[in-house]
C-alpha cells in the first residue's frame, strides 16, 4: 500500500493518450480485520464478508471481500492517476470473481479513449483488479474530464 | 422468493444522510486511501477542492447507512440476504462537500430472468439519485443484483 504523505498531481488532458498505461496500485493482502474495517465504515454488514461460519454455511470456504472493497481499491487507484476524485464524470465495475483473506489485488487500467466534446475535455480508461494469480476480481471503465492546459 | 414483476418502476427514499469529514475519513483509510485531501483540509484546498471531498465509491457509505432495509424490503420487496452485487456504477453529477444532506430516491429500474446452470435467477437493476438539500441531484448510482433461485431463502 503507498505511504503517501502528498497529494497526487494533477495530470492534464495533453499528458494523456489513447493506449497508455496507468501506474499500478499494488493493495495490501486482504485480512480479516480488513473486511471488519470496511463493514463498518461502509455500513455493509452482510455476514458473509465477517463471519468465517456464515461463509461456510453457503459453501465459499470462508469469508469473502466486499465487492465494493474491490471497487474501492479500484476508486483510490483512478484518483490517484487524476489527482484526485474530483475530474471523475462516471465509474462502472463488474464483478467477476471472489475475493479471499491474503489475497494481493492489483488495480491496473489503460487509456482507452481521448476527445472533447460539449467543450470538455474526456478520457476513457478500462480498470482491472486482479489477485496474486492474475484472476480477475473486477473490471470496468471511468470517465473523466480533465483540465488543459491550452 | 424472487421479486414480483410489478414492482419494476416502484420507488423508495432513503432517509436523509449528513456527508461528515469524520466519515469521510474512515472510509478513505478502510480501502487503504492515504492521500491526505481526505483527512486535511487545507491538502484538500490545495489539491482545488472547497473543502475534504468524497472517494469515488463514498455512494456506498450513504446506499448503506441511509437504508432502512425493512422498510426497503417492505416497500420494494427486495431480500435482504441472499443476494449478490453483479454490477456498481456512479454518475458524478455535481460537487457533493461535508454538512451536505443527501437523500437517495431508490427505483427498481429493470428486471430480468435468467436460467442458469445452476438454475434460475433474478437481476434487478436498482437506481438511486440522490439529490442535496437545494434539491441539486449530485450522484447517480446503478446497481446490478442477482438473485440465485437457491440463495434466496439465505
Amino acid at each position: 500500500m503507498s505511504e503517501r504523505t502528498t497529494a497526487p498531481a494533477r495530470v492534464f488532458f495533453e499528458d494523456v493518450s489513447e493506449g497508455m498505461a496507468l501506474p499500478e496500485l499494488v493493495n495490501s493482502p486482504i485480512t480479516h480485520t480488513m473486511l471488519v474495517k470496511y463493514a463498518g465504515a461502509s455500513g455493509d454488514f452482510n455476514p458473509l464478508h465477517t463471519d468465517p461460519a456464515v461463509g461456510q454455511k453457503f459453501g465459499l470456504g470462508g469469508p469473502i471481500a466486499h465487492g465494493m472493497l474491490i471497487m474501492g481499491f479500484l476508486g483510490h487507484f483512478a484518483s490517484d492517476y487524476l489527482g484526485g476524485p474530483g475530474p471523475l464524470k462516471q465509474f462502472g465495475v463488474r464483478f467477476k470473481n471472489m475475493t479471499r483473506h491474503g489475497d494481493v489485488i492489483t488495480c491496473s487500467g489503460v487509456i482507452t479513449q481521448k476527445y472533447e466534446e460539449d467543450g470538455q475535455h474526456l478520457i476513457k480508461a478500462n480498470v482491472f483488479a486482479k489477485d496474486q494469480t492474475g484472476e480477475v476480481k473486477a473490471s470496468g471503465s471511468f470517465t473523466a474530464s480533465l483540465p488543459a492546459r491550452a | 422468493m424472487g421479486i414480483n414483476a410489478d414492482m419494476v418502476g416502484r420507488t423508495f427514499t432513503l432517509n436523509p444522510f449528513e456527508v461528515e469529514r469524520g466519515k469521510i475519513r474512515e472510509f478513505a483509510a478502510a480501502t487503504g486511501d492515504k492521500n491526505p485531501i481526505y483527512t486535511d483540509r487545507a491538502a484538500a484546498e490545495a489539491a482545488g477542492y472547497d473543502d475534504i471531498p468524497l472517494p469515488p465509491t463514498f455512494g456506498t457509505v450513504v446506499g448503506f447507512w441511509a437504508l432502512d432495509e425493512t422498510r426497503q424490503t417492505e416497500q420494494l420487496g427486495l431480500p435482504i440476504s441472499g443476494v449478490l452485487h453483479g454490477e456498481e456504477e456512479y454518475f458524478y453529477l455535481a460537487p457533493i462537500l461535508p454538512g451536505d444532506t443527501l437523500t437517495g430516491e431508490r427505483k427498481i429500474a429493470s428486471l430480468v430472468e435468467r436460467k442458469g446452470k445452476s438454475g434460475s435467477m433474478q437481476i434487478v437493476a436498482l437506481e438511486t439519485t440522490y439529490t442535496n438539500q437545494n434539491g441539486q441531484e449530485v450522484l447517480k448510482s446503478r446497481t446490478t443484483i442477482v438473485l440465485p433461485e437457491n440463495m434466496q431463502e439465505g
